[in-house]
């Protein structure tokens, strides 16, 4: 937490410049590659079937702006009626 | 800072999955409903929480410092780990016993399910700048993508920065 606290503190209190502005977009783009790292393997471990097709419909209502906490109660929940994982 | 205190409450009651499946939670909260954090704030924060032993969702203290500066750090803090911290101190039993239950299971795994598409949805988020500023810059994302194997995610994300940084200082705007 201390780390953060620090890192979030020396972030916030960087002069905003084109230096400041293009290590934040390197550290976006890195970011970018590294979510679509941990998405690939999220995703690799989702058995094929209702729970992958989940997936799909909860990436759907996520790009229609459906309340995240929402899309995961819900997923939750229609995955409690299925019979098996 | 009452939004803040609720809203990561309810993430770290539903944060199924692990840290990284909550992410698109903490997006959703920080950048898109409230714009607390822009999506390049958000990334540095995402990359601090990657190089920063700990969970993912320590993310919470950084969107809570820069967003309300410390008291925002520590109510967010502690907000997001209170439900998780109460139920394995205070009823780790009564939890085992409903990780047995089949409905519990499935509770979590259509859960984790759901983030993981919300995942795609911070991915499409925080492409879609970078997109904008030059779509060229993709081709880095696809080397971190292929680099990830091999290298450290702290080491990628250094290289990025000083990469992004020394172009910027070259340019003189974005690369």
């Amino acid at each position: 937490m201390a780390l953060m606290v620090a890192g979030a503190a020396l972030l916030t209190s960087l002069p905003a410049g084109p230096v400041l502005d293009g290590a934040l977009l390197g550290v976006q783009v890195a970011v970018v590659g590294l979510l679509a790292v941990a998405l690939r393997r999220l995703v690799s471990d989702v058995p094929w079937g209702p729970l992958r097709l989940l997936s799909l419909v909860a990436l759907a209502a996520g790009l229609l702006a459906v309340n995240a906490a929402l899309i995961v109660v819900v997923g939750g929940l229609v995955a409690t009626g299925l019979r098996r994982d | 800072m009452t939004e803040l205190f609720v809203r990561f409450l309810v993430i770290g009651t539903i944060a199924f999955g692990g840290g990284q499946a909550a992410l698109p939670l903490v997006e959703r909260l920080a950048v898109t409903d409230t714009g607390w954090l822009s999506s390049s704030q958000f990334a540095a924060g995402v990359g601090l929480a990657y190089i920063t032993p700990g969970p993912v969702l320590i993310l919470a203290t950084y969107v809570g410092y820069v967003a309300f500066g410390l008291p925002g750090a520590l109510v967010a803090t502690a907000a997001v780990f209170t439900v998780p911290i109460a139920l394995a101190a205070s009823a780790a039993a009564v939890v085992a016993r409903m990780e047995r239950a089949a409905w519990f299971r499935r509770f979590g795994a259509g859960a984790a399910a759901a983030a993981i598409g919300l995942l795609g949805v911070t991915l499409f988020v925080l492409a879609r700048p970078v997109v904008e500023v030059q779509p060229l810059l993709l081709f880095g994302a696809v080397v971190v993508f292929v680099a990830a194997r091999r290298v450290p995610p702290m080491l990628l994300l250094v290289i990025a920065a000083t990469t992004g940084g020394v172009l910027g200082a070259v340019l003189g705007a974005h690369p």
